[in-house]
């Protein structure tokens, strides 16, 4: 469902990504790992067809994100690193946007938005303005808008950012529930979360895939963090993957 | 078709949540009546005048030249103020707050996101001129103006208003930041305000280019009551080059 093949992205004289292949097939959970600035976001913008690559192929359901952007566009949920939440909308409101911007047909909307509304927890602030929300709840909305068109494929950016231990773990409840026919891949740094919530892991490390593999070939989730300090010791900024939560 | 209206109704959403619209409304409202009864107070007193030193040309003097035609000018020259507000969020907001990307990695055409904003903000200004023809109904009420030039200058402000917001937009499609939106508007359409003030000085032929690039000078024709073909094309002409240049902006920075 998801296939990336060699891809290169620059931003001026620095390079985001040299090279970056990884695939995810029908129905897996794929987490996608790597310090902070080593092109996660990058890649994962290309595969939401927000970038596009210098070189390299990004495939969504046989389309190339690159060539054919349109019809990526139709079958991809795409929660970015920052949610694109309008503040002076209700969530509601929102959702509905959100619904109509995938074209959805009306009458399927108000249906697509309380089944968004449910799985994500929002019922009870669902007429309140996303300003006023907790950043939790944000990060929900963010998530409940990748899914109001139900997509077969789904491209998390740290879905779990700036949630509590208790919403994180009903988020990854929620997204190992999702896997079954649909496809996930979510960035994040946090490693208990890839080791509980997803089937497979890919580990990049300065714009490179430095490991793809079943979460337990990896260390299972006491094993971890292990082999990712060990794969991406020497970052130039030193950044420490958090291991905390959960 | 549908995105486009989905994204026109947040647009109005978006402005009629936030405070500045209204205050914005209601400053321009507040202005205009201003302007409103300095010019019935200049036609009463003229009025005064003419019938107590030469009753023979009191019917001369009219409503329409010198409150309605005056009232539609004043009105066009508060829209450069008060537009370049309303437009310079539309894109710059967006970039500023991410939301950007939920726009761009959707499937609707780039034409259909510029399209769905220009038609919100546009109903945005809308409502705000045809609030301002409750100055005209007061009018009517008490006097008997000519209802055709009425309708020709709230016409001619309709127009002015699609060409301005327009520009407005392809300003705001050229950076990410309000502030540099709005004032890069202002000074885009006060250009076009001022554009013919040389024109006595040079070459004829100079000149009269310059008077037909002028917005007021375009629109002096509405506010007499006259439409022609050529001021309705300038207004159209402008507001379809604002709406290119947003559409080619906004699709340089999305991938497709």
């Amino acid at each position: 469902m998801i296939e990336v093949r060699n891809l290169v992205k620059r931003f001026g004289d620095t390079g985001a990504l040299d090279g970056v292949s990884f695939h995810a097939e029908k129905g897996e959970v794929v987490g996608f790992l790597g310090p902070n600035g080593a092109g996660k976001t990058t890649t994962l913008r290309i595969l939401a067809t927000y970038l596009a690559p210098d070189a390299g192929t990004a495939t969504v359901c046989g389309f190339d994100a690159a060539r054919e952007p349109m019809e990526v566009r139709r079958r991809i949920g795409y929660l970015p690193e920052q949610p694109p939440l309008y503040l002076d909308h209700t969530v509601d409101e929102y959702l509905r946007f959100c619904a109509a911007l995938r074209r959805l047909p009306r009458p399927r909307r108000r249906r697509a938005v309380d089944e968004s509304v449910g799985r994500c927890g929002l019922g009870e602030v669902r007429h309140r303005l996303i300003g006023n929300l907790s950043r939790g709840y944000r990060q929900r909305v963010g998530l409940a808008q990748a899914l109001v068109h139900d997509p077969e494929v789904l491209v998390l950016d740290e879905p779990t950012v700036g949630l509590d231990p208790q919403q994180i773990r009903e988020i990854r409840h929620l997204i190992r529930s999702l896997g079954s026919g649909r496809t996930v891949l979510l960035s994040t740094h946090i490693l208990p979360e890839v080791a509980m919530a997803c089937d497979r892991a890919v580990i990049v490390h300065r714009g490179r895939v430095v490991a793809e593999a079943g979460v337990e070939a990896l260390g299972g989730s006491s094993g971890l963090e292990e082999t990712f300090l060990r794969l991406t010791a020497g970052d130039p900024e030193g950044a420490a993957p958090t291991t905390g939560v959960a | 078709m549908r995105p486009a209206l989905a994204v026109a109704l947040k647009e109005i959403r978006s402005q009629t949540a936030s405070p500045v619209g209204w205050v914005v409304a209601a400053g321009y409202l507040l202005l205009g009546g201003y302007f409103f009864f300095g010019l019935v107070d200049r036609f009463a007193a003229a009025l005064r005048s003419y019938a107590a030193y030469a009753p023979s040309l009191a019917d001369r003097i009219n409503l329409n030249d010198l409150v309605v035609a005056g009232l539609a000018r004043n009105l066009l020259v508060l829209l450069l103020f008060v537009l370049p507000i309303l437009t310079m969020r539309s894109f710059a907001e967006e970039r500023r707050q991410g939301t950007d990307e939920l726009l761009f990695t959707a499937p609707v055409g780039t034409g259909e996101i510029v399209l769905g904003k220009y038609l919100g903000l546009l109903a945005v200004a809308a409502s705000w001129i045809v609030a301002s023809a409750l100055f005209v109904l007061i009018l009517m009420r008490y006097g008997d103006p000519e209802t055709g030039a009425i309708w020709t200058a709230w016409l001619g402000l309709l127009l002015a208003a699609a060409a301005m917001v327009a520009l407005g937009m392809a300003v705001s499609a050229a950076t990410d930041s309000q502030v540099v939106a709005g004032v890069g508007s202002f000074v885009l359409l006060l250009m076009l305000f001022v554009v013919d003030w040389p024109s006595e000085s040079v070459s004829p032929r100079l000149g009269a280019v310059l008077k037909a690039l002028s917005l007021p000078a375009r629109f002096d024709g509405f506010s007499q009551g006259l439409v022609s073909s050529g001021d309705v094309t300038y207004f159209l002409s402008l507001a379809a080059l604002g709406l290119v240049t947003a559409r080619t902006l906004v699709a340089s920075q999305r991938w497709r």
